[in-house]
């Protein structure tokens, strides 16, 4: 068969006038069926007298935007809240600082910090076993009862924030494990602390700081301040740590914000109590060892900081 | 541009009492007609429609239809060519001639067709074999017989099926649609040279067909 025309036939043929193109138009004609003709004039129809579709169309061409922009606005608004949220954990109080201590210190403090941060329990002041002691002495009877004035007021303060609604559980927990971890930090500096100045005393035998009696139980609740309680400050006074032990807890239970602190060291200082503007700053270095002072600040005095 | 005519055509307009503007006299405002009433309808004009219906229904038909060479298929996919238009005449633009826009969907409806379904080319070379059985067989193979009108268009209508599917379709369109080689290259998705070079191919076995009934010297 030959598959090949010249141009001048193939000219031809684009005129419409070869016989290709008459054989073609004498093929039998085919109609459209009818029916089918109907359906097609009466869809038209229906397409332009039904306003439904049209409006129907016409939203779900916005559908898309629309929805697009809801979630954005709803994503925007999650994160925004979220954002407030974390601003209130970062001002709001810590709930498991103080119930740190050295023995926190291990690996499993944060995850344990973080558990009890989710539930927070009402503290139970009275729970802590106390270590056994002799008579206490007047002046020791009497410290004793202002620690427990300051228990009382912390156990206030504890049981205010324990109805205050705990925050959301991760972020929350997450902050709570740094600052175990901040506070498990400073409770080993404050040993350190203690254990030097335990080797200066000389009437005092090492053995009797270095092995003071563990921390009972019993935690401090946390006080309106960001530094983190040293250990020694919940320690309770016994007869074997006579002298340190108890003047810390004495000057913890006098001071316990450190501010408040320093504000009396300086009044002290302004007075020209000297001497004791010196012993409370001490006492305070020995309470707060890693709180920061301003190098100028008139607390300090002359024996500068150390 | 003249669009290519047939009584049948004439005749569909006429069934709804309009003038022929598809047909042989058909100018360039005949043309330009097709996509006014298109914007008519677009603006809810349903006559507008109705005359642009009966103006290609019958060309569109055939196209279809011998595209496809299976009858039900096409009544399907006509339906389903109008159905397009008509879901689409709201984003109806005068970018080309109408024509052009239809035979566009109903290229693209066959097209899909024929993906959906890859045995149709089988199943319709299959129909071709048992119509060439109904028809009367050729000349030489009954010498006893004379070459009829009958026996050309037989021959001619087997010839034509045996195209391949995209020389049909170009031939069909050519001839249906009167669109220029350059708009059924648009139509078709190919280069105006390659539209050229199918439908030569295509007239070229049809002439070869129609050659058989004609004397050796009058074959050109």
């Amino acid at each position: 068969m030959n598959e090949q025309i010249d141009d001048k036939t193939f000219e031809e043929y684009l005129k419409r006038g070869s016989p290709v193109s008459r054989q073609y138009q004498a093929l039998e004609s085919d109609e459209v069926p009818a029916d089918i003709d109907r359906e097609v004039l009466a869809r038209a129809e229906q397409a332009v007298r039904s306003p439904a579709v049209h409006k129907r169309r016409a939203w779900q061409r916005w559908s898309i935007p629309v929805g697009l922009a809801a979630s954005a606005v709803l994503a925007l608004s999650i994160v925004m809240e979220s954002g407030q949220h974390e601003q209130t954990l970062v001002r709001g109080p810590s709930y498991a600082e103080p119930a740190q201590d050295a023995s926190s210190a291990s690996p499993e403090a944060p995850k344990q910090a973080a558990e009890s941060s989710v539930e927070p329990q009402p503290v139970e002041l009275h729970a802590a076993p106390m270590p056994a002691r002799e008579e206490p002495d007047s002046s020791t009877a009497a410290r004793e009862q202002e620690t427990n004035v300051l228990r009382e007021r912390m156990q206030r303060r504890v049981a205010e924030r324990a109805v205050a609604p705990p925050p959301p559980i991760d972020a929350f927990a997450k902050r709570t494990a740094a600052e175990a971890e901040r506070s498990a930090a400073a409770d080993s500096r404050a040993e350190r602390a203690r254990e030097r100045r335990a080797d200066e005393r000389s009437d005092r035998p090492v053995q009797t700081v270095a092995h003071a009696p563990t921390r009972p139980a019993f935690v401090p609740p946390a006080a309106p301040m960001e530094m983190p309680l040293p250990s020694s400050a919940s320690t309770p006074p016994s007869v074997e740590s006579s002298g340190f032990a108890t003047e810390e807890q004495h000057a913890r239970a006098r001071h316990v914000d450190p501010e408040e602190w320093l504000r009396e060291i300086r009044e002290l200082r302004a007075a020209g109590k000297t001497e004791d503007a010196d012993r409370e700053w001490k006492a305070f270095r020995e309470a707060f060892p890693d709180y920061t002072v301003a190098e100028d600040d008139p607390a300090i005095g002359e024996g500068r900081e150390e | 541009m003249k669009l290519s005519s047939t009584p049948t055509r004439a005749a569909n307009v006429a069934d709804i009492g309009l003038a022929p503007a598809g047909g042989a006299g058909a100018t360039l405002a005949d043309v330009a007609d097709d996509a006014a009433l298109m914007l008519r309808y677009r603006n809810g004009d349903v006559q507008a429609f109705e005359i642009l219906y009966a103006r290609h229904k019958g060309s569109l038909y055939r196209y279809l239809l011998r595209t496809c060479k299976d009858k039900e298929v096409a009544n399907d996919l006509f339906q389903e060519v109008w159905g397009k238009l008509i879901a689409s005449r709201e984003r109806y633009e005068v970018r080309a001639q109408f024509t052009t826009f239809l035979y566009r969907i109903a290229h693209n409806c066959a097209m899909d067709h024929f993906r959906r379904a890859a045995r149709v080319h089988e199943r319709a070379t299959q129909n071709v074999d048992e119509v060439a059985e109904e028809l009367p067989g050729r000349d030489h193979d009954r010498p006893e017989s004379v070459a009829s009108e009958v026996q050309l268009r037989a021959d001619f209508r087997r010839a034509l099926d045996a195209l391949p599917p995209e020389q049909r379709d170009v031939f069909v369109l050519y001839e249906e649609s009167g669109l220029s080689l350059e708009e059924i290259g648009t139509v078709t998705g190919v280069a105006m040279e390659t539209a050229k070079s199918r439908l030569r191919y295509a007239v070229a076995k049809l002439r070869a067909a129609l050659g058989h009934h004609q004397p050796a010297g009058a074959r050109t």
